[in-house]
């Protein structure tokens, strides 16, 4: 009879710990779907660039399992789509497999690349087709679309904003790095000296000050948080005339 | 239910060159309903300065016990306490209430009157003293702080310069936290004056 | 708790305090009930008095006092065995300074001074009323008028019919109990 009692079991999901310790006949082996291996990402738009970044560490707990752990990758050879993951490393690494793949399998069909907006929704699409059981990433898209550089940023079930942002920071220091961002990039709570309450007008920054500002943000957030430093992979994505072109730049962070 | 963030709150103190500063939120709120937008944290005992964030009777308690402390102190000594002399009163005071803390972030801001430098410290609510060079933060917005003071605060800054790098730092980690906010107080002390100033903010 | 409870206590000749919460921490229950024979509203009551007496002031205590004197014993019953579960309004007029005060204190005796407040539900339906319509400068008249609105307002829209209101009026000349 008890060896039978298959409805119990159906019932007692998801497992709870304390039924089965009883040396009754079912051992359930419960596994954990989910690991959070830090890290942070940032991207911010020029006018006719963007820039994306990621530290290279991965960690798990209070132990490092890579310094040199890249979060930022290219969808295709061609493209100007660059996707930033963080969250759990082995869904993250997923979900940008899954839109390599598209992106190529868009190529072959179309034979022309896939539009960052196009990408964008596609993205939305396949984190929202694990809506039930979501990938723990935290995504950045960005690319350059009409001579512009276009960003969006994901929650792990997809939300996001077609009309694109103008930056955005995910990851284990996105709290730290955010209110920075505010200030610096879109120039929040700034005002004209001695003006009444006029304020500052955001435009858009140079790429220098946007490469200094991820820099600063990442040095800042590497000396605050314990999940983020070793490496910084950045990765700037230039319109120029009516193509355009991606650099990789690695900057070192402290290994502490 | 954290009684860390039932009211909500942030405080910050920097260094800058033979100056201070230390400002605070004004909210205070059950959960996410504001009840008060005039609540400041931040209370000055002779030439110290003592930012207070967590639950907000405990505020209450910790600065009127410590303001009897340091009026008995005064009557005793015939003088002012120092910065730092405060600072390990504030330690052990917590430390008395060690398995039954009072569920506050002290902050502790001054300019010690004999050497004229400049000292900041923070705690945590036992009294584990945290004695910085170069800044300190508390409240529901720490996070925000440390990171904003991390990337926005230098050595050697002037009073002025001082004023506008705390008050960035603070406005805008507050922005990026719904439980503080709703108006601000900043104080820069130097060794002969101290100026407070309201910061007007945003109201949401 | 009955409806036509008076949910409020006269502490001085300048200083009223009203209060919601556990029936048994106000004082209305059966007195053999829950802890000690006295419970909270009943024992500030006598014991703003006593001290009040004490102090051998010739002025009574002042709102300002009396509220740091409440909230000094909701502070101590916080921390003890069986804590008042009792959220408190304590308004009261400053003869000294010529100023009426209003305190709000929690459960918990966080204690603020502020221009109006609410307890309860009364916060999420009254609070945007008088943001809109308090200013610092509103005679009585124009005070029971905000408040009408803000009782219309939990009439409206309150889930559950409350059995109207005990209105009461602190001016420099003493308390008054008003016809609602």
């Amino acid at each position: 009879m008890a060896y039978l009692h298959t409805a119990n079991i159906i019932s007692d999901f998801p497992p709870s710990h304390h039924h089965h310790t009883s040396a009754g006949p079912f051992v359930q082996h419960q596994i954990t779907p989910y690991t959070n291996n830090g890290g942070t990402i940032l991207g911010i738009t020029g006018e006719d660039f963007v820039v994306l970044a990621g530290d290279t560490r991965h960690s798990e707990g209070y132990s490092i399992n890579s310094r040199t752990e890249k979060k930022v990758h290219r969808l295709g050879k061609e493209s100007s789509l660059v996707l930033a993951t963080v969250g759990f490393g082995a869904d993250a690494l997923d979900v940008v497999e899954t839109m390599k793949r598209a992106v190529e399998d868009y190529k072959f069909h179309h034979n022309k690349e896939m539009s960052p907006p196009a990408a964008a929704q596609l993205l939305m699409t396949i984190l929202y087709s694990n809506r039930f059981f979501p990938k723990y990433a935290y995504c950045i898209l960005v690319g350059i679309h009409a001579g512009k550089g276009v960003l969006y940023s994901y929650d792990v079930v997809g939300s996001y904003s077609k009309s694109g942002e103008r930056r955005a920071a995910a990851g284990a220091a996105s709290d730290l790095i955010v209110p920075f961002l505010d200030n610096q990039v879109e120039l929040k709570n700034q005002y004209v000296p001695y003006a009444w309450e006029e304020e500052i007008p955001v435009q858009p920054l140079p790429m220098e000050k946007v490469r200094r500002l991820v820099k600063d943000a990442f040095t800042s957030a590497t000396e605050r948080h314990i999940q983020v430093g070793d490496g910084l992979q950045i990765i700037t994505v230039a319109a120029s005339g009516v193509g355009w072109g991606v650099s990789e730049e690695m900057y070192e962070l402290k290994k502490d | 239910m954290d009684p860390f963030s039932i009211n909500g709150g942030a405080c910050v103190a920097m260094v800058g060159k033979n100056c201070v500063a230390i400002a605070c939120d004004l909210r205070l709120g059950k959960q996410t309903l504001t009840i008060s937008n005039n609540y400041p944290k931040i209370f000055s005992y002779g030439d110290t300065y003592l930012g207070l964030t967590g639950l907000a009777t405990d505020i209450e308690t910790v600065s009127t016990d410590l303001r009897t402390k340091v009026n008995m102190y005064r009557l005793r000594e015939e003088r002012d306490i120092e910065p730092e002399t405060f600072t390990n009163l504030v330690s052990s005071y917590l430390y008395q209430r060690r398995f039954g803390p009072f569920y506050v972030s002290p902050v502790v801001a001054g300019i010690n009157n004999r050497t004229g430098e400049p000292f900041i410290a923070a705690f945590d609510c036992l009294g584990c003293t945290d004695y910085s060079k170069d800044f300190v933060v508390s409240g529901t917005s720490s996070n925000q702080l440390f990171g904003t003071c991390e990337s926005l605060w230098e050595p050697g800054l002037e009073p002025e310069d001082l004023f506008e790098t705390i008050s960035q730092v603070l406005l805008n980690s507050m922005d990026r936290d719904a439980l503080a906010g709703w108006g601000a107080h900043v104080y820069i002390i130097t060794k002969d004056q101290v100026i407070k100033r309201l910061l007007k903010t945003r109201q949401d | 708790m009955k409806a036509e409870d008076d949910k409020t206590r006269i502490l001085n000749d300048h200083c009223l305090m009203a209060y919601s919460g556990e029936a048994g921490d106000t004082g209305m229950l059966t007195r053999s009930f829950g802890r000690g024979k006295v419970q909270f509203a009943e024992f500030i009551q006598a014991n703003v008095q006593l001290y009040g007496m004490r102090s051998n002031c010739t002025q009574a205590l002042s709102p300002s006092s009396v509220s740091s004197f409440v909230r000094t014993e909701l502070a101590k019953s916080l921390r003890s065995r069986k804590p008042y579960n009792l959220n408190l309004l304590i308004g009261g007029y400053d003869t000294v300074n010529d100023k009426p005060e209003l305190y709000w204190l929690d459960f918990l005796a966080a204690k603020d001074k502020l221009p109006y407040a609410a307890h309860g539900y009364a916060q999420y339906y009254c609070l945007s009323i008088l943001d809109k319509h308090h200013h610092p400068n509103i005679d009585l008249e124009q005070g029971l008028k905000i408040l009408r609105m803000c009782i219309e307002e939990l009439d409206r829209r309150m889930p559950m019919n409350f059995k109207g209101v005990n209105v009461k009026v602190i001016t420099k000349t003493g308390i008054q109990d008003l016809e609602y």
